[in-house]
């Protein structure tokens, strides 16, 4: 496979520059290896598709302050993510209740069944967006009202629009497989408005390589439609009763990507129907995001490598972060310093 | 700055903690050694010496119990010291309410897994808090042992092109808690690797000394290795493809988002030997686990680096766990 894509590249006659979307692409590539394997054919770029690292830092902040007066549900990457004050561990250690959920339903079920005051944080792309419309449907069937919801889910399209529009630096795009077996292959149908490639592509090591196989054949023959490695999961429709149970408990709004700004219908929130459920954040004043030094923004839109940003190795390591991308499983930053900081720094 | 989780879990914080809070007060050379168990002269007689607290949740899970847990942690630590464990020595904190049947059935375990390496408690201590002070039992063992020869395992040993053999497949007893308490109900129990190491020990030291030996508990096999690769300044690569884990295991780690070589296991070690003896040892490991398998070797350039082939022939670096694992979001 590696050698199908050394051939590609070398009919296409020059390097070529690939800008896989989502975290877990990121973290799979480095994790497997493949920057030292094509560094002569592939420049690797990371793209905004990690949930941690778009999230505002001032959701962490209205979550820490929740945390003070209810119990707190997230899921475990969000808890070192800096705040602009505090992470939710630092909160934690403090005494704020803070609780690792892997299951937003079972979290729901526990606390429905615990009666404490609760807030589960809804964050994530398409991919996690049911597995909360499941823990809605469940407090509103059950009229739970101890369990709310504070929602900042996001949605793929937008941002990958934005970027398109933007002069993209990149030949193609590895498109997140798990987004796609929501959404469909039909779901990034839009893509071939633009000029650029992409493959929807799985995170296995051999998945990746394919992925890449496809991608640099249809750069080399400029087929810009979009293609799909991982039939074994995705399907052209995507998976129907994902999509209808967010449909049922969700609608688009516009939404804030850390290091790009609000986007046009890049959100979900709760239906005007289901609002009971959303945490009333009426009394809350948004704080300014810090940070100023950190370019993880840039980083997220791939117009600089992690390694670029001059706080990269020093001030930020995964042990004292100064922004999300360090932090989270999914993040650029933290991929290229624990696999391969050697060859950067 | 206040203690977080991330200070107790074997990586870079605890690490630091060391550095900044225990070693500057407890200035003594053994401690300075940083071995898993520490090497005293007593009139003439060396001993190795260790200490070791549990506080496993659940406190009874598949292949084993706080109890067993307990002992193996202090007489394993010891054993790759290059000590054979005679005595031990158990604290046991537990909370208002705990049932002595269950209490019984630990002590139980604790005996069982003592006689079987040759050990025998010789004291103990009980304490009990109220109701919500601690999570039911907490308990710490000690231990004391002799050597198994008079050239001891040491970092110093370590030369470039000895051999890396894991003693059976990592990260089963990290996995096992995992899918204990995770709320996704996975139906197909992971088995604790928990089991002491002293007889597996006892038969590598009849054929060779080993330079050097670890038992990989928290932080699992990466972090174990980094600290060796640091200690020994020289750098380690490992063949990705040889490394054993169970594919339960890996498939518990795909759907959390861990990775198997920093889980933690309670019944796996390293030893590091010269070349000629890598085929004996690893003969007398596959006796007791057929997965034992030379993963890498002692490289003879770098500075304190451990490089990982990927299965697909890339490079790239194992790094140090820097906080306690997270389940991700996707």
């Amino acid at each position: 496979m590696i050698n199908q894509i050394k051939r590609n590249i070398e009919k296409l006659g020059r390097r070529i520059t690939v800008m896989e979307v989502c975290g877990t692409h990121t973290t799979a590539i480095h994790r497997n290896g493949f920057p030292s394997l094509l560094q002569d054919e592939i420049n690797f770029l990371s793209g905004p598709g990690c949930p941690v690292c778009v999230t505002s830092s001032s959701f962490i902040d209205k979550l820490a302050n929740i945390a003070q007066t209810a119990a707190v549900y997230s899921f475990g990457d969000m808890l070192r993510v800096p705040g602009n004050k505090v992470s939710l561990a630092q909160a934690r250690a403090k005494g704020a209740d803070i609780r690792i959920m892997v299951s937003p339903l079972a979290a729901a079920q526990q606390a429905a069944a615990s009666g404490e005051p609760t807030v589960i944080a809804a964050i994530g792309f398409d991919t996690t967006a049911p597995a909360f419309a499941l823990a809605v449907e469940f407090c509103v069937q059950a009229n739970i009202k101890n369990v709310h919801f504070l929602t900042e889910l996001k949605t793929i399209a937008s941002p990958l629009r934005y970027l398109l529009s933007a002069d993209p630096q990149f030949d193609g795009l590895l498109l997140p497989g798990h987004v796609a077996a929501v959404i469909g292959v039909q779901g990034f149908h839009f893509l071939s408005e633009y000029t650029i490639p992409s493959v929807v592509t799985g995170f296995e090591g051999r998945d990746i390589l394919e992925g890449l196989s496809m991608l640099t054949d249809a750069i080399r023959v400029h087929a810009t439609a979009v293609h799909n490695q991982y039939r074994r999961i995705v399907k052209a429709e995507g998976n129907k009763k994902a999509q209808a149970i967010i449909e049922r408990y969700y609608q688009p709004c516009d939404a804030y990507f850390r290091g790009i700004g609000m986007l046009p219908d890049a959100g979900l929130r709760l239906r005007d129907e289901f609002a009971a459920w959303e945490y009333p954040l009426s009394d809350y004043t948004e704080t300014e995001e810090q940070n100023t030094a950190c370019r993880c923004g840039e980083v997220l839109l791939g117009r600089i490598k992690p390694y670029e940003c001059p706080l990269f190795g020093m001030a930020c390591r995964p042990d004292h972060p100064c922004g999300a991308c360090m932090v989270s499983n999914e993040g650029s930053c933290a991929a290229y310093f624990r696999y391969g900081r050697e060859t950067y720094l | 700055m206040k203690i977080t989780r991330a200070h107790g879990n074997g990586g870079k914080q605890t690490a630091e903690l060391l550095e900044k809070i225990f070693y500057p007060q407890f200035n003594s050379p053994p401690l300075q050694d940083r071995a898993d168990a520490s090497s005293l002269l007593i009139g003439g007689q060396r001993l190795g010496h260790t200490i070791d607290g549990f506080v496993v949740s659940p406190y009874v899970f598949a292949g084993g119990d706080i109890g067993k847990l307990s002992v193996c942690g202090t007489v394993n630590d010891l054993a790759v010291s290059g000590f054979r464990p005679l005595f031990l020595s158990a604290a046991f904190m537990i909370e208002e309410g705990f049932a002595t049947g269950e209490l019984e059935r630990i002590v139980q375990s604790m005996q069982l897994t003592a006689a079987s390496c040759g050990a025998v408690v010789v004291a103990g201590d009980t304490k009990v808090v109220e109701k919500g002070a601690l999570d039911k039992i907490f308990i710490t063992t000690a231990g004391i042992g002799v050597p198994f020869h008079d050239i001891m395992p040491s970092t110093a040993r370590i030369k470039p092109g000895q051999s890396i053999i894991v003693s059976g497949d990592v990260g089963r007893h990290g996995a096992c808690i995992y899918s204990h308490n995770s709320e996704l109900g996975f139906t197909q129990q992971i088995t604790s690797d928990c089991e002491p190491l002293v007889g597996a020990i006892t038969q590598i030291f009849s054929i060779c000394q080993p330079a050097f030996m670890r038992d990989l508990t928290r932080g699992g096999l990466a972090t174990a290795l980094n600290e060796i690769a640091q200690a020994a300044g020289c750098d380690i690569l490992l063949e990705e493809a040889a490394i054993p884990v169970m594919p339960e295991v890996s498939g518990l780690c795909e759907i959390l988002g861990l990775d198997p070589l920093y889980l933690a296991c309670e019944g796996r070690f390293i030893a590091i030997v010269d070349e000629i003896y890598e085929n004996d040892v690893l003969a007398i490991l596959r006796a007791f686990h057929s997965s034992a398998s030379t993963i890498g070797r002692i490289e003879n350039t770098g500075k304190g680096q451990v490089w990982l082939r990927t299965v697909f022939k890339g490079t790239r670096i194992l790094d140090m766990l820097y906080y306690e694992m997270l389940p991700r979001i996707c």
